[in-house]
């Protein structure tokens, strides 16, 4: 019962504080703006994406009539997914290529970041649920809080109700529940308007899980950053040191942890540069078949060793189109070589990403952008899943390229062998699917539960707080 | 009395611990950050001179292997391996020169948009490729964003400034001290000056202290005109957050309403109104997405292979001077009409590409207008302009290289198109990119 009174005391308090309220509406307007103005972007982008689809596959069908090889060098594009949750969390979205070129012989990255595009102010702040959970967030909580012990200690209240018979302990739950409301009224209303803006978008049931994750991920944070707020509001002196600790808190959690330590992971987990990279690739190239080259060494072993497999001396006695088995073989040799030196690529991303992960020790704000951007589909898994399966298109495809070269260019159809609109139509299309599950695999697990620890230990410090200050 | 404050006041700071922190991690931060902003100029000066050894080394052995065909020591095997013709010269392999946009001393201080935008392209008679060395870098590492000096300077210090100077009269007030003062033979907000100032030298003399120690060990020159104006333009940021301490401390508010006051400030001009101006300039004029770049690149060049043989037997026309007939190698008329396509592709993706360039200066030029409101990004956006990493500056790599890919065309595509070879005397009349 009083801790119902210290309850619904608090709640009265704050919501008659004028700088209480007028932040606590800002931060749900420009929620509001996030999200509207995300409504537009998204549409447009999903608009836009959807049409260069379409146009890449007209164009694909619609090249001419050519070799079929002529097509995999020709090569088209797989674009990438707007999803409706990138409105909430863009995550890395604005950093990733929209498109990856797909051809013959070589993988590509994606090219084409929105970022490259955008204005430089965006780096500064750029309007998104995220940011204001992530920056804004904390801070309304700190300033609702930073009082909520200290102040009726230096107000001479504390006494008074310690006199009342409410213990200590009361009081910081009356006050750590009483800012839990305060967050809830705030966070409620965005709730509404994410699942409106789902729901508008009839991207509600795909999204769900994501979406429910996402929304108790922040929730979990405003309770680590509540926690903190009553327990520096329990020990500190005055209500101004109160202030001036939780605002450090908060600049060394959002500001200047996460620039720090992707810093030091770029500079412990170098990346090679592009130029590297490819001399790399073009150096192992070296050592399997050249599908252009037919006198290369391990061309001449790989001719040699059908020839005798078929019992034949020359290749134009093939019962199929040899140019076409080595461009594939060449093909297949291609991708293990790329598939190597991307993987030593990812396995850099997944090392600068697993210390920016465990650095969420120092850092509960790291902890939920990571898992935040995880339900969002909008992290570097996501982006990866992505390519991963344009990758697995592009494969698919150049191996029917090169079928239809080997099984069809024989005998006289081998000279000046083409194909046309009819073959172009019939090759497979990519159409990208995100699955339906919130992607969380193994590199995902850490920050939640680092975020989790960074929960449960606030409010074991508090509940040690608060016996602490019983005593004395 | 004004030196008896200044003592007292001194006294009273050096057992701050706000003081002691700032006079310690702030020298640490600028350190960490002009490292990482030195390294990163180092590499991007390694990888120019790289780039101009090789293409140094491929001239000099493409005019060694001339001089030995012309003094009859060496046969031209094929034509795609004559060294004097020109698009062995100036298209295939190696040939062709990078452009770049050389680091400025203060590159250093601001990684500006280096990581999104490239600093170098290549160019030959047909390519115009800006390369991107850190192409293969994690997105994920791009998000948080550079630490660098610019950070440390127009995100970190007005906090530092606001712990030393939130409750300088504040907390007379709280400690009863204020009457005190009040009795002395000189006015409250005299005393306010005066300590202020005594923080402000204090704040600045660690800055500039620091940056001048780390500058000299990093081999970055600041002892130059511009580093004057560095060291006003951070004298001018930080007086504007003493005056807006100043401002907080006239008022008869608490301490703590002083720091939530101040802290509101730093959000909203660190936070708030770059994210609104970042909104406006967005909504007003959108970018279109790449995609339909890419899309829209694809049905230009399929549109001009569709018009293929017309477009070369129009140019002909046009140009009948400048194009050998009769019994010509194949080479010559496989590229004469490339050299004809690659041009019309050029020209219309170039008028396509004003799609995006339109809404893109657009933004810049209302963002930049609109930045006048926020002291913090018009700092950074002086700083990324005096290290050269803007977004104009390296947006203008593009206009560079397409300068000067019409010099290196008028230089070997008019031998071309009469089949004339180059002699090993020519080829140190070869462009060379000025900047370079």
């Amino acid at each position: 019962m009083i801790i119902y009174s210290i309850i619904r005391n608090e709640l009265t308090q704050q919501i008659r504080d004028k700088v209480i309220v007028s932040l606590g509406l800002l931060i749900l307007l420009l929620l509001t703006v996030s999200v509207v103005s995300g409504i537009n972007y998204y549409s447009e982008m999903a608009d836009q994406h959807h049409q260069a689809e379409e146009l890449a596959r007209v164009q694909w069908e619609n090249q001419g009539a050519k070799n079929p090889h002529s097509a995999a060098h020709y090569g088209t594009f797989a674009f990438k997914p707007v999803t409706a949750m990138s409105v909430f969390d863009p995550g890395v979205d604005r950093y990733t290529g929209v498109s990856i070129f797909l051809e013959g012989h070589r993988q590509n990255f994606a090219a084409y970041s929105l970022a490259e595009d955008k204005e430089a102010s965006r780096r500064f702040a750029e309007l998104t649920p995220a940011f204001i959970f992530a920056y804004l967030f904390p801070l309304f909580i700190i300033l609702a809080g930073y009082r909520s012990v200290v102040g009726e200690k230096e107000n001479g209240m504390y006494r008074y109700l310690k006199s009342q018979g409410v213990s200590t302990g009361q009081l910081i739950a009356g006050k750590t529940m009483g800012l839990w409301a305060v967050i809830l009224l705030i966070y409620l209303p965005f709730l509404l308007i994410g699942c409106l803006f789902l729901l508008l978008t009839d991207s509600l049931g795909s999204n769900l899980t994501g979406f429910s994750l996402m929304v108790a991920v922040w929730l979990v944070y405003f309770g680590v950053i509540a926690h903190i707020t009553i327990i520096v509001s329990t020990l500190a002196k005055s209500s101004g040191s109160s202030m001036v600790i939780l605002l450090s808190v908060w600049i060394i959690s959002t500001l200047l942890v996460p620039r720090l330590i992707t810093n030091i992971a770029s500079g412990i987990y170098p990346v090679p540069d592009t130029t590297q990279f490819y001399q790399a690739v073009r150096t192992d190239l070296l050592e399997g078949i050249d599908g252009h080259n037919p006198y290369s060494e391990h061309s001449v072993a790989f001719r040699d060793s059908v020839l005798t497999a078929h019992g034949v001396d020359d290749v134009a006695d093939l019962p199929f189109n040899f140019r076409g088995m080595m461009l594939q073989e060449g093909e297949e040799f291609e991708k293990r070589i790329y598939d190597h030196h991307f993987a030593k690529i990812d396995e850099i991303h997944r090392s600068q990403i697993r210390l920016f992960s465990f650095s969420s020790i120092l850092s509960p704000s790291i902890a939920a952008r990571m898992t935040s951007m995880a339900a969002a589909g909008t992290d570097m898994h996501s982006f990866n899943h992505f390519s991963r399966k344009a990758e697995a298109y592009r494969i698919e495809l150049m191996r029917e390229l090169n079928l239809d070269l080997k099984i069809h260019a024989v005998g006289e159809r081998a000279a000046g062998y083409a194909v046309g609109g009819e073959f172009f139509a019939q090759n497979l299309s990519f159409t990208y699917e995100r699955p339906d599950q919130v992607f969380i695999d193994s590199s995902k697990i850490p920050p939640l539960i680092i975020l989790l620890f960074w929960f449960g230990a606030s409010a074991g410090i508090l509940s040690v707080v608060a016996r602490k200050e019983e005593v004395l | 009395m004004m030196i008896h404050i200044f003592d007292f006041e001194w006294r009273h700071i050096r057992t701050s611990g706000a003081f002691w922190g700032t006079a310690i991690i702030l020298p640490l931060l600028i350190g960490f950050s002009l490292y990482l902003g030195s390294n990163r100029t180092t590499q991007h000066v390694e990888t120019i001179n790289e780039l101009l050894a090789t293409e140094t080394a491929f001239y000099d052995d493409m005019r060694s292997q001339l001089e030995a065909i012309e003094r009859g020591d060496a046969e031209v095997d094929a034509w795609f391996q004559n060294p004097a013709n020109p698009l062995v010269l100036g298209q295939f392999g190696e040939a062709g020169r990078h452009i770049f946009l050389h680091p400025k001393p203060l590159a250093p201080l601001a990684a500006g948009q280096l990581d999104i935008l490239p600093y170098y392209g290549k160019v030959t008679l047909t390519g115009l490729e800006p390369l991107r060395d850190n192409a293969l870098e994690n997105p994920f590492m791009q998000v948080s964003g550079s630490f660098d000096f610019a950070f440390v300077l127009v995100w970190l210090v007005p906090l530092f400034i606001i712990v030393m100077g939130y409750n300088v009269i504040s907390s007379e007030r709280e400690r009863g001290t204020y009457s005190l003062l009040q009795s002395q033979p000189i006015s409250i907000r005299a005393i306010l000056f005066q300590k202020m100032i005594i923080r402000f030298l204090l704040v600045n003399g660690i800055i500039i202290l620091s940056l001048i120690v780390w500058s000299v060990m990093f081999g970055i020159d600041l002892f130059n005109i511009q580093g004057l104006q560095l060291i006003v333009a951070i004298s001018l940021y930080t007086s504007f957050w003493f005056a807006l301490c100043v401002l907080f401390n006239l008022f008869q508010t608490s301490s703590a309403m002083n720091a939530v006051g101040l802290t509101g400030l730093w959000v909203f001009f660190l936070l708030i109104i770059p994210s609104v101006i970042s909104l406006i300039v967005t909504s007003l004029h959108p970018v279109p997405s790449r995609a339909l770049w890419i899309t829209e690149q694809r049905t230009i060049q399929q549109a001009v292979q569709a018009e293929g043989d017309d477009l070369f037997d129009s140019w002909i026309v046009e140009h009948p001077e400048e194009f050998v007939e009769g019994d010509t190698p194949q080479f010559y008329n496989t590229w004469m009409r490339r050299f004809v396509w690659a041009q019309t592709v050029a020209e219309r993706e170039h008028e396509a590409e004003r799609q995006f360039e339109e809404p893109r200066k657009r933004q810049a030029q209302l963002a930049s207008r609109l930045r006048v409101l926020s002291p913090p990004m018009t700092l950074q956006a002086w700083l990324e302009r005096k290290a050269g990493t803007d977004t104009e500056r390296l947006r203008s790599l593009e206009g560079e290289m397409r300068a000067f890919q019409q010099e290196w065309q008028e230089f070997f595509l008019p031998r071309f198109r009469r089949l004339e070879f180059l002699r090993s005397d020519e080829l140190i009349h070869i462009p060379v990119s000025h900047k370079n």
